[in-house]
């Protein structure tokens, strides 16, 4: 039993260590000190979660956020959502043509497919970016929202390829067939008995499709030209020298609420699905 | 009477890995027919099957339903319907969305698609099972919509891949007397594949007894367990003690076999010739104790109770083991070990070409 | 083929066809392979061509600011020599405060009174006398290579003297331009020599000491032992590029073996020590980190590490130091973070595999006497090699490919990983060619460690579908 008491210990270890750099950030974000910290403790204050909706005149005021670009900030952000809204259905679609491609396409060149539709995911991510860059900058189309969503869509597509297989593959054929049997053309067949079947996998995909979206930084950085996406921007402040604005604590701990809340909605439903 | 017959004119079916599952097959099932197939696992039930359905196109040959040639038509415009060996009900439809998905694919109105699928329902005894999905179901129940399923699209020949296999014994029975109900009410043709012989013999109006791609003999019930074609067909359909040898003598309808456990007289069907090697096959019924036409002197091995009957295992001197059936009574069982002269009568024995024959259950325990 | 029309109908077949084939080769193999061409293609800046036009350039303004001087009444040009900073090509894409390595070449104009002419940049570079650019490094002059005269602008020369020479050599130079354009254009333009860049030994000043220094740490002994260093008449070499790859790679190796070490017993832990409704919580635990912004977990460690961090401020406060440790400067902070920004993309395959381990089997190993040891040697660790495989893929190419991880921890201080290095030669000026060289070499190196990896482990492609 004491092997049990050590392996307890050491998760939680582990899970401390997860946790720590997390609550440190939230506690910076309402400290009034900028660069944020949580050993110089200069007061309590939620100016950098009021930094998206306080007025101009109050933005001015503040020493720190005057020197922020607001507008760019939401506009980078409302880019973010343009770049999901294009690459998740893409992805989905292309997943799903891959999934059925991988798992029922039989022949000698599947094993070739394979490594091609995959290669992405094992590519670092830098390369993908740069690319997609250099091949539409070759069919005379410039870096900008275009180039990073194709830059995404090349691997953010594994992800719904790769849940939505799984789950193909644990579909009988025998479904197919009986329905074929019965008179129903192959697209009835997909549309009543594989895509309904497929539902629960697509609506988990289309999620982190988008989170991968949004949180893309390393493929986008090199694909963006002068264009910017929330996950870019976020990273450009770390460039300041005196260190970056609490606002991305700001941000940061709203992004761990909404996970928070969002994995305990997923935990009590997995519970009573379990009951 | 809705049935239509079903022909297979040198039907050969060759998997694409080369594998030749079916061999050139001639068979005509008659409209309205109870058709079974019956064989061992593996020889090309399913693939005769799919291929009347239209899941494998025949590499060779033609398929017939009543007069019309299958050939390109795909699954979804043959008057077949197929019951899989697994059901393969739609898990995330209502049970009476399943039943009405055949009417659906063509189009049907949702209303219509209702009543008729409720008349299905009720035609299987499932009236009020309409609204629960295929996981609420127990299995004989879930057997019946598969049937329902299959029977609402009309179809003139229904084929059932051993649906019976995944019951238990009672249900089993149950089942069986309802399926040949449901095929009496409907009069549609039933292609019926199993490898279990009681369903077959008992269900069925004509039987195929198939082997290694090939169909052994096709008859009623009675002709397939009383007058075997081939060795393999006496050997798997019921059980058979079988001495093989060398023809010694014909005479029209009869033959002589001379075995190292005796020389024996049987019927020869086939018109084997003297010097023909051949096979002996008796049934354990048939064998009784006294010295009839063929003799021969044992002592015994063992005894198997079965309720009524008892099976006897009985050794010759040549080393033979001879199974018996007999009723049980007190008569009939000779003490462990005491000699004992057994024989059976000629026109109980068959004489039939050395050929493949079935794996009975001693030489699978034997290995 | 033929089985997919059959279930799926030749509409729905088409589309996934198209879909697959948009994707493997619009998105995947042609960039590719325009990024091989782009690679193999000598930067723009290196040919021959290129040289002979800004030659020509150079020549042309230098006439045209002389000419200002020439006309007497003509007040010196107060912008006179910065006419033309010879750049061509590639537009660099915006890039909003980034460290893109400084451009220099502009000339500056300096009057001097004794001389005939002021400085002017451009005509001191006009000269015929101009070294071409060769792979094997051989010095080659333009003058010798295509027997020019050797022509310059003799800066005591009279001013229209001076006019006349560069005059005549701009005259040259556009008659050669235009021939070794219609030349370059037919003959192959294609080379590795951007690829053998990666290990071009780069001459580094250093002072003794700091000669000194760097010899002893343990990065400057590795890196002579593997011949990245050396020195060559007392001057060091360093070949860069080789260097940072190196070490990335490296670094990135014993990233995923810290985390699969790390990794493991959480995994067990989830998977197949815990009782099933407690499963729940602990899975939470892990989800929530996993889930959130890469990016915000990197910024968590900032202020832990920052001069005025957690760690700096509690080691001042006990004395331990006086000075704030450049923590943003070390390549260990790099790797930690990288270990606490991907560690958990190790754990979930190996759990996802682990716990289809019929936990029966366990209770029959004890029984039959399994110590623990064995137990995870013979029955745990076998059955869990898919998802240890995929899970070393997985955390090995995110962190050689890490960018945001050095980008943000040292804002940009320090290149010490692979990805920085590319980006900054993909967006120097003129080097793209050079940068699409890295990035592709890169990804071939990383895919041979891993299809190493993967016959080494046994493992298949098939194996990332069935830990999903
Ligand atoms: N897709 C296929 N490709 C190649 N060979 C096949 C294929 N399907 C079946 N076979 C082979 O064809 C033979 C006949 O198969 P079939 O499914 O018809 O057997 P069966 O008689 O239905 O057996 P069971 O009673 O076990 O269901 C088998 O030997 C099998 O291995
Ligand atoms: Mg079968």
């Amino acid at each position: 039993m004491t092997s049990q008491r050590i392996l307890n210990a050491y998760i939680g270890a582990f899970l401390a260590f997860m946790f720590a750099p997390l609550v440190l950030m939230i506690i910076a974000s309402f400290n009034d000190a900028s660069p944020p910290s949580v050993t110089d403790w200069r007061g309590l204050t939620g100016k950098w979660y009021a930094f998206f909706w306080m007025s101009e005149a109050e933005l001015r005021a503040d020493p720190v956020l005057r020197a922020l670009d607001r507008d760019r900030f939401i506009g980078c952000f409302g880019n973010s959502l343009q770049v999901a809204a294009v690459v998740v259905p893409l992805s989905l679609i292309l997943g799903l043509s891959g999934a059925v491609m991988l798992t029922r396409w039989r022949s000698r060149a599947n094993g070739l497919l394979w490594w091609v539709l995959l290669s992405p995911m094992l590519a670092p991510g830098i390369v993908l970016g740069l690319s997609a860059l250099v091949f539409w900058g070759r069919l005379g189309v410039g870096a900008g929202l275009f180039t990073i969503m194709m830059a995404q869509v090349t691997f953010v597509a594994g992800y719904p390829m790769l849940i939505l297989m799984a789950r193909l593959q644990r579909q009988p054929v025998e479904l197919e067939e009986a329905a074929l049997d019965l008179g129903a053309t192959p697209f009835l067949v997909f549309r009543r008995i594989t895509l309904p079947f497929l539902l629960p996998a697509l609506a988990s995909a289309a999620v982190i499709a988008l989170l991968s979206s949004i949180e893309n930084y390393n493929t986008t950085m090199f694909a963006k030209g002068g264009a910017c996406t929330f996950a870019t921007e976020i990273g450009a402040m770390s460039r300041n020298p005196n260190g970056h604005p609490p606002v991305i604590n700001a941000v940061g701990s709203v992004i761990i609420l909404i996970t928070v809340s969002a994995a305990l909605v997923h935990a009590v439903l997995t519970r009573r699905e379990m009951r | 009477m809705r049935g239509k017959s079903v022909t297979l004119e040198q039907l050969e079916v060759t998997y694409p890995n080369g594998f030749k599952a079916v061999h050139p097959t001639d068979l005509v099932i008659q409209a309205g027919e109870f058709f079974s197939i019956l064989g061992p696992s593996g020889c090309g039930k399913t693939t005769i099957l799919r291929a009347v359905s239209g899941f494998v196109e025949p590499s060779a040959g033609r398929i017939l339903i009543g007069d019309a040639d299958q050939r390109g038509k795909g699954p979804n415009v043959r008057e077949t319907a197929l019951i899989f060996q697994n059901l393969a009900l739609f898990p995330l439809m209502r049970i009476w969305e399943n039943v009405a998905f055949g009417l659906e694919a063509r189009g049907v109105a949702k209303r219509a698609r209702r009543d008729k699928a409720q008349e299905l329902l009720d035609l299987v005894a499932l009236t009020d099972q309409a609204e629960k999905t295929p996981g609420e179901l127990s299995g004989g129940q879930r057997q019946r919509v598969a049937i329902a399923r299959a029977l609402a699209v009309d179809p003139s020949v229904l084929l059932l891949d051993e649906p019976l296999s995944a019951l238990d014994l009672k249900l089993r029975q149950h089942m069986r007397a309802e399926l040949r109900s449901i095929q009496k009410k409907t009069g549609v043709t039933f292609i019926y594949i199993t490898h279990d012989q009681g369903e077959a013999l008992t269900m069925s109006d004509r039987i195929a007894v198939m082997n290694a791609g090939r169909i052994e003999q096709v008859g009623t019930a009675d002709e397939v367990y009383s007058n075997p074609v081939s060795a393999f067909s006496a050997s798997f359909v019921g059980e058979a003690n079988q001495f093989a040898g060398r023809i010694l003598a014909q005479d029209g309808e009869m033959a002589r076999i001379d075995t190292p456990h005796g020389q024996f007289n049987g019927r020869n069907p086939t018109g084997l010739v003297v010097g023909q090697e051949a096979i002996l096959f008796v049934r354990p019924e048939n064998i009784r104790f006294s010295a009839l036409e063929n003799v021969l002197h044992t002592h015994l091995l063992r005894r198997d109770l079965e309720g009524p009957f008892v099976n006897l295992f009985m050794a010759t001197q040549s080393g033979a083991c001879v199974a018996m059936h007999v009723p049980n009574t007190a008569e009939t069982s000779p003490a462990m070990g005491t000699q004992v002269t057994i024989g059976f009568m000629s026109t109980t024995a068959t004489i039939l070409p050395l050929g493949p024959v079935a794996r009975t259950g001693q030489d699978i325990a034997a290995e | 083929m033929k089985d997919l029309v059959r279930s799926f109908g030749k509409g729905l077949t088409t589309l996934f066809v198209a879909a697959v084939l948009g994707w493997a080769l619009v998105l995947i193999i042609l960039p590719q392979l325009a990024m091989l061409e782009m690679a193999l293609t000598k930067p723009v800046r290196q040919l021959d061509s290129s040289i002979v036009g800004s030659l020509e350039r150079d020549a042309a303004s230098c006439v045209n600011i002389l000419g200002q001087y020439a006309e007497p009444d003509a007040p010196a040009s107060e912008n006179g020599g910065m006419a033309v900073p010879s750049m061509s090509g590639m537009a660099v894409p915006s890039l909003s405060g980034m460290a893109v390595p400084s451009m220099s070449g502009m000339a500056a104009p300096t009057l001097s009174a004794d001389a005939a002419r002021p400085y002017i940049l451009q005509c001191d570079r006009a000269t015929t006398q101009k070294r071409l650019v060769r792979e094997d490094g051989a010095e080659v002059y333009l003058d010798q290579f295509y027997d020019l005269p050797l022509l310059s602008v003799a800066a005591d020369a009279s001013i229209a003297e001076q006019i006349a020479a560069a005059g005549q050599i701009e005259a040259l130079a556009a008659g050669l331009y235009q021939q070794l354009l219609v030349e370059e254009a037919s003959s192959a333009r294609l080379g590795f020599g951007n690829f053998t860049a990666i290990s071009k030994p780069v001459l580094i000043p250093r002072s003794e000491e700091a000669q000194a220094q760097s010899d002893a740490s343990l990065n400057g002994k590795a890196m002579s032992l593997l011949g990245l260093r050396y020195a060559v008449d007392g001057q060091n070499y360093q070949r860069i590029g080789m260097e940072i790859l190196v070490r990335t790679l490296f670094f990135a190796v014993c990233a995923t073996m810290l985390a699969l070490v790390v990794c493991y017993p959480v995994a067990y832990k989830v998977a197949l020590a815990t009782p099933p409704q407690k499963v729940v919580w602990l899975m939470l635990g892990l989800i929530i980190p996993y889930a959130i912004v890469e990016l915000m977990r990197i910024y968590a460690w900032t202020s832990i590490i920052d001069n005025r961090g957690l760690i700096n401020e509690t080691l001042m406060w006990a004395g331990a130091i006086t000075e704030p440790i450049q923590f943003k400067r070390s390549a260990l902070t790099v790797f930690v973070v990288i270990v606490y920004t991907y560690v958990l993309f190790m754990v979930f395959p190996i759990y996802n595999v682990m716990s289809t381990l019929d936990r029966n089997q366990i209770d029959a190993a004890r029984d039959l006497g399994a110590s623990a040891p064995r137990l995870h040697w013979r029955i745990i660790i076998p059955h869990s090699k898919p998802g240890i495989a995929v899970g070393c893929i997985a955390t090995f190419m995110l962190a050689a490919g890490a960018f945001s991880v050095p980008r943000i921890i040292s804002r940009g201080l320090q290149s010490e990983w692979f990805s920085q290095t590319i980006y900054n030669k993909f967006f120097e000026v003129n080097n793209s060619n050079v940068g699409a060289a890295y990035s592709f070499a890169y990804t071939l190196i990383c895919f041979l460690i891993v299809g190493l990896f993967m016959w080494i482990m046994r493992a298949r492609l098939k194996d990332f579908a069935r830990v999903q």
